[in-house]
């Protein structure tokens, strides 16, 4: 059997969205701080794409994903005066984003198992469809994670934070991270062969 | 799982990620071609990354900043960090020596007064506006059959409700206030302290801000989705006043009043 090539890195690299924009958040900061909206939509429009993606992807439904990215922010405005300037203000709302996210979780009921009619994926010729089903599968697995791990993998493919931002974010050591994005991706896989999805 | 197995992991994780070294690829490719079970295991992985990678980011909805800046319109500026008394007061006596001496006095003095003040419940009639954030449970008291519904008033909003209701009892009556309304609204529940006097707050959800002060009980709604708050009174005066219900939602706002007339006959 041939060895499988080793991929070439994805652009999953430590480059976050976010960083290389901290003086000019600083600015933004400051005018939030003296009463000014519009700098405060300027940082909504920076990290709502991002954050409601995480919730999105934690809660797994559109509209949860909205009313906690909205209460995430909310929070961030009406703490922003004992926001600690010396940290980076996007650890400080992911941070608020993960807790209003696992508040929501705790609320809410456990996620179902995927019924009957979802698990035997019957073909349609219509590809888009086809597709639509299997990300809907791929959202299910990622839904049987604990929300340790959910959070991790979240965290790393779709905020595309770096271990050390994950690490800041969570507030456990950069190897906890690691470790534990290690078996999270682990459990994922097998519950992708629990789930007939075979990717490579 | 051995260290060797270990390193490999993470050699794959490291791949996967785009954070390996070119000497760590080198040492994967080495591994992958002479394990069967490396090998298995790395095709397992990538197919997680490519899975992973097939939910696309999805573009958040409009209504996400417009209902965030409208919330944040009805609340005002955000409220610079504030010292508290007592750090204040230490404060002041650092910074002056002359005062140093005094010190252990004034300090020992503050306490007396705090814990009188608050043996005799004067905290709790300080005049003023609300001023005392509340969260968690403050003097539960049971709200089972001892208590009888008086009287209800429904405000139905564009985007939520809220219900507001007394019930009476033996040791006075509770507003029980059910709400489901946008991020930003406030509520805020008067009564006339001459009359009636908080004796505790319960609220079943935590998350929204919710301030007892003098004659009025005002919750913040910092969270979507429904929630609930007792307010238990103690009849003070002879006579039972109403209660007013005042409501700012971004969308506009409504009041009212709710009788605890049922009262005045000793119920």
């Amino acid at each position: 059997m041939n060895s499988p090539k080793v991929l070439s890195p994805r652009q999953l690299s430590g480059d976050s969205p976010v960083v290389g924009v901290e003086e000019r958040e600083e600015a933004l900061l400051d005018r939030c701080l003296q009463g000014d909206g519009g700098a405060f939509g300027e940082l909504i429009d920076r990290y709502q794409r991002v954050l409601f993606n995480v919730s999105l992807r934690m809660v797994g439904n559109r509209e949860d994903a909205l009313d906690i990215t909205q209460t995430v922010f909310l929070k961030a405005y009406q703490n922003m005066a004992s926001f600690d300037r010396r940290h980076k203000f996007f650890s400080w709302v992911y941070r608020i984003m993960i807790n209003e996210t696992l508040n929501h979780l705790g609320r809410s009921r456990r996620t179902e198992p995927l019924d009957e009619t979802f698990e035997s994926g019957a073909l349609r010729p219509d590809e888009e469809w086809s597709q639509n089903r299997l990300r809907e599968r791929i959202q299910a697995a990622l839904l049987e994670l604990s929300n340790d791990y959910r959070q991790v993998i979240v965290l790393r493919h779709f905020a595309q934070l770096s271990y050390q931002e994950m690490s800041g974010v969570l507030e456990v050591p950069e190897k906890t991270v690691k470790s534990r994005l290690h078996t999270a991706r682990q459990l994922l896989g097998g519950i992708f062969s629990k789930y007939g999805i075979a990717l490579t | 799982m051995n260290d060797d197995d270990r390193e490999l992991e993470r050699l794959m994780n490291d791949q996967l990620d785009g954070v390996a070294t070119p000497e760590d690829s080198e040492r994967l490719n080495r591994a992958l071609e002479s394990r069967e079970d490396a090998r298995l295991l790395y095709r397992k992985l990538g197919g997680v990354f490519t899975g992973l990678s097939r939910l696309e980011m999805e573009e958040p909805p409009a209504s996400l900043k417009q209902g965030v800046l409208r919330a944040i319109q009805a609340m005002g500026e955000p409220v610079p960090a504030r010292e508290s008394w007592l750090h204040s007061i230490t404060a002041l006596f650092r910074e002056r020596p002359g005062f140093g001496r005094v010190y252990p006095f004034a300090a020992g003095a503050a306490l007396g007064v705090l814990a009188f003040a608050v043996l005799t419940g004067n905290l709790m009639t300080r005049p003023g506006v609300d001023s005392r954030p509340f969260t968690g449970t403050m003097a539960p008291l049971p709200l089972d059959g001892v208590y009888r519904h008086i009287g209800s008033h429904d405000f139905v909003l564009r985007d939520g409700h809220v219900l507001a209701e007394v019930l009476s009892g033996k040791e006075g009556l509770v507003a029980r206030i059910t709400a489901k309304a946008p991020l930003g609204s406030s509520v805020v529940v008067s009564f006339d302290p001459a009359g009636w006097s908080a004796t505790g707050v319960r609220q079943d959800r935590v998350g929204n801000d919710v301030m007892l002060g003098t004659g009025r009980l005002s919750i913040r709604m910092l969270t979507l989705g429904q929630s609930q708050y007792l307010l238990y009174l103690a009849r003070k005066g002879p006579a039972g006043s109403p209660l007013r219900i005042a409501i700012q939602s971004p969308d506009g706002s409504a009041q009212g009043e709710l009788d605890t007339g049922t009262l005045r006959s000793g119920s």
